[in-house]
């Protein structure tokens, strides 16, 4: 655990502008983009997916509201609301089950006072649950944005939640 | 100088490779030495990660786990010239756990640097492509299908079988596609060789085009490993510019090139039709089969899918032939299966061995027990939807018949280890939750069976409902059945495995506290 520098870059979303998502949108192209490359182009840039865009892109791809919004919801990683700086997805799958991931998930949720997909706006966390990380074989696995951190327990999750805290008056 | 090795690899990442390397930096500085680092892929000892590794006179001595807190006593004792340490492990090809396995697929993955084209070179790299593009395309099936390659993502269908009906088909475009949605639980292999040996992966997709007579690929990633993505967009640019991808492949007749496409977390997209449906972009929705997808695929085209590790078989069998790749393994399971052991597991990673092995040596031998040092309790093998197995079925062989004779399936070659705390109906419950969870949606045994699944299993458990036990067990069994004959996909369909196998092992567990047994099939 000493191992532990905490470096991890804040998520850093732009506001949601539906004049920027237009501009946005001229980078693409239909032969070379589908509707899920530039779904996730757009979460990257703004965080979510703002329901604003959905009929942009039915008109951009030439279908309805309702096939854009099945495609959008379909998937578990596209988001309708803005998330925190910090997106915590803690695995829920098999092997870490196996090493004891149930008992740590109810301790982060308490320390962090909310359920899966919810936000602690004092925290700027989100919580996410996952199923798996392919890095079974040293489970428990958390990943923070695109970090992962493995052989998780109780003191290096104490630990975490203290950077963050920390990280947060940077 | 002196060169160091250090994956750059999701799990080294995990526990802070990048961290030891600044420390190992800032140390050398500090004592005006020059070393090289060089970032390998892992060799699939997650155990022994961050695995550092030292060139000394031709061989290559280890140090490891590594943590920032051991650099200094490291260099004290002269490590760059192999000096003793806490944390040496010796020559890496003297250790057990490396020796007694069969490296085919991962001979490479570690060895090398990971993105350099030279390297994949000067370690046998591109002689199957060369191969592959001094004989005709009848030849390179023949090749694979007489080398008895089986799918390696689950479904074990004959690879060259597949490879023969997307030759035979006729079309004006075909394409192959790479399933890279490794997202069984316990599994890791696709990440291990993208990250370690990404050219080997794009090598088969390139002679898998040859053969079916496709010039476009796609790698199907899913959005859990960004890292791996890195990885193949490097790899992919640079195969592109040393002229292995484009028009006219290494001034062949031969156009091929990869395009590299990312999932959006959904567990089903792993199934090969909604896969398609996905790269399509559209809701990862699985169709009706058939027609296949080797008749009516991407774009209603023949497609080839494969999973990562076939296609990073393939160049192997090409270089060395398919008698050599055949001669490992045994019955209708032949060449080498890499295993993944995680869970609750001492020496978890990733084990290359011919098929044949049986389950508890594999981890007993190379696992080395449970990490809580408690007794064994049930092992899952194949993924969520794979059976779970205790006591005697241990000594199972791991091979597709024999598991499948079991009641189990080895699937993509996850095993996950779990202790003697192990709650077997809760197991069950959450295989019925997890297909809830990731279902398509498409039919209803999977999408609305599932959530009653979990309500059943739930009532067992209830104290409330004890006089109802029978009867809820007879329901479970009957939702089974209707699971596995009426599921569109593997999905519904296999479900009932996990589900079935850990219901069987409560009640076995808890026979004296007169738990009712009710004839489950498995």
């Amino acid at each position: 655990m000493s191992d532990f520098a905490f470096n991890i870059p804040k998520n850093n979303f732009q506001d949601w502008q539906l004049e920027l998502a237009e501009t946005l949108l001229k980078n693409f192209n239909i032969d070379d983009h589908n509707l899920v490359d530039i779904l996730h182009d757009f979460q990257a840039t703004f965080g979510y997916i703002d329901k604003t865009l959905i009929p942009l892109l039915a008109k951009f791809f030439n279908l309805s509201n309702a096939e854009v919004h099945g495609v959008v919801s379909f998937y578990h990683d596209f988001r309708s609301t803005k998330p925190a700086s910090y997106v915590l997805k803690i695995c829920q799958a098999e092997s870490c089950q196996a090493m004891g991931s149930e008992l740590l998930t109810t301790e982060l949720k308490t320390a962090l006072d909310i359920d899966f997909h919810e936000t602690n706006i004092a925290a700027d966390i989100t919580l996410e649950p996952v199923y798996c990380l392919g890095n079974c074989s040293c489970s428990p696995n958390l990943m923070i944005n695109s970090q992962i951190i493995s052989r998780l327990n109780s003191g290096k999750l104490k630990l975490i939640l203290q950077n963050l805290k920390a990280a947060q008056n940077d | 100088m002196t060169k160091i090795y250090l994956p750059r690899e999701t799990t080294a990442l995990s526990l802070g490779v990048e961290e030891v390397i600044a420390a190992i930096e800032k140390e050398a500085s500090d004592r005006k030495i020059t070393l090289q680092i060089i970032r390998n892929g892992s060799r699939g000892a997650a155990w022994l990660e961050p695995l550092l590794e030292v060139e000394f006179k031709g061989k290559r001595i280890a140090y490891g786990p590594m943590t920032t807190a051991q650099v200094k006593s490291l260099f004290e004792a002269d490590f760059l010239n192999a000096g003793e340490h806490e944390l040496k492990l010796g020559d890496l090809a003297e250790i057990v756990w490396f020796k007694q396995q069969q490296r085919l697929t991962f001979s490479r993955c570690g060895d090398i640097q990971s993105l350099s084209i030279d390297d994949y070179k000067k370690h046998d790299g591109f002689i199957g492509l060369s191969t592959a593009l001094n004989t005709d395309s009848p030849n390179i099936i023949k090749n694979i299908l007489d080398s008895g390659l089986r799918g390696r993502g689950g479904a074990a269908f004959p690879a060259g079988i597949k490879w023969q009906t997307v030759a035979n088909a006729e079309a004006d475009c075909k394409y192959i596609v790479c399933n890279a949605d490794e997202g069984d639980s316990g599994t890791f292999s696709d990440r291990l060789i993208m990250e370690g040996d990404p050219y080997s992966l794009i090598e088969g997709m390139i002679i898998a085009g040859i053969a079916v007579g496709a010039e476009l690929g796609f790698i199907y990633l899913r959005s859990e490993y960004p890292l791996s993505k890195t990885i193949l967009e490097e790899a992919l640019g640079r195969a592109r510019e040393a002229g292995y991808l484009g028009n006219r492949i290494q001034d062949s007749a031969y156009n091929f090139d990869i395009r590299l496409h990312i999932g959006a977390g959904a567990y089903i997209c792993g199934e090969e039709t909604s896969l398609l449906e996905s790269l399509e972009g559209k809701r990862g929705q699985i169709r009706f089969k058939p027609p296949l997808p080797a008749i009516e695929g991407l774009y209603g085209k023949p497609t080839v899918v494969n999973n990562v590790i076939t296609l990073a078989s393939v160049p192997i069998i090409l270089a060395k032939g398919a008698e050599y790749y055949a001669n490992f393994g045994q019955g209708k399971s032949l060449g080498t299966m890499p295993f993944q052991l995680s869970g609750n597991i001492k020496h978890g990673g990733l084990v290359e061995i011919p098929f044949g092995l049986t389950l508890r040596e594999l981890i007993e031998d190379f696992g080395g027990g449970t990490f809580s040092g408690k007794p064994l309790g049930a092992v899952q093998v194949g993924g969520p939807l794979g059976a779970y197995f205790a006591g005697d079925q241990l000594d199972t062989s791991l091979d597709y018949e024999s598991f499948a004779a079991a009641g189990g399936m080895l699937g993509h070659g996850g095993i996950v280890v779990f202790d003697d705390s192990v709650d077997y109906l809760k197991q069950a419950r959450f295989a019925m939750e997890f297909c809830a969870i990731e279902s398509c949606g498409k039919c209803t045994p999977c999408r609305i069976g599932s959530v009653r699944g979990v309500e059943v299993i739930d009532r067992i458990r209830d104290i409330q409902y004890q006089e109802e036990r029978v009867e809820h067990y007879e329901l479970l069994e009957d939702l089974c059945d209707t699971l596995e004959d009426a599921s569109l996909c593997a999905m519904g369909g296999l479900t009932p495995m996990p589900v079935r196998s850990a219901v069987k092992l409560h009640q076995l567990l808890n026979q004296e506290n007169d738990e009712p047994k009710i004839n489950l099939k498995r």
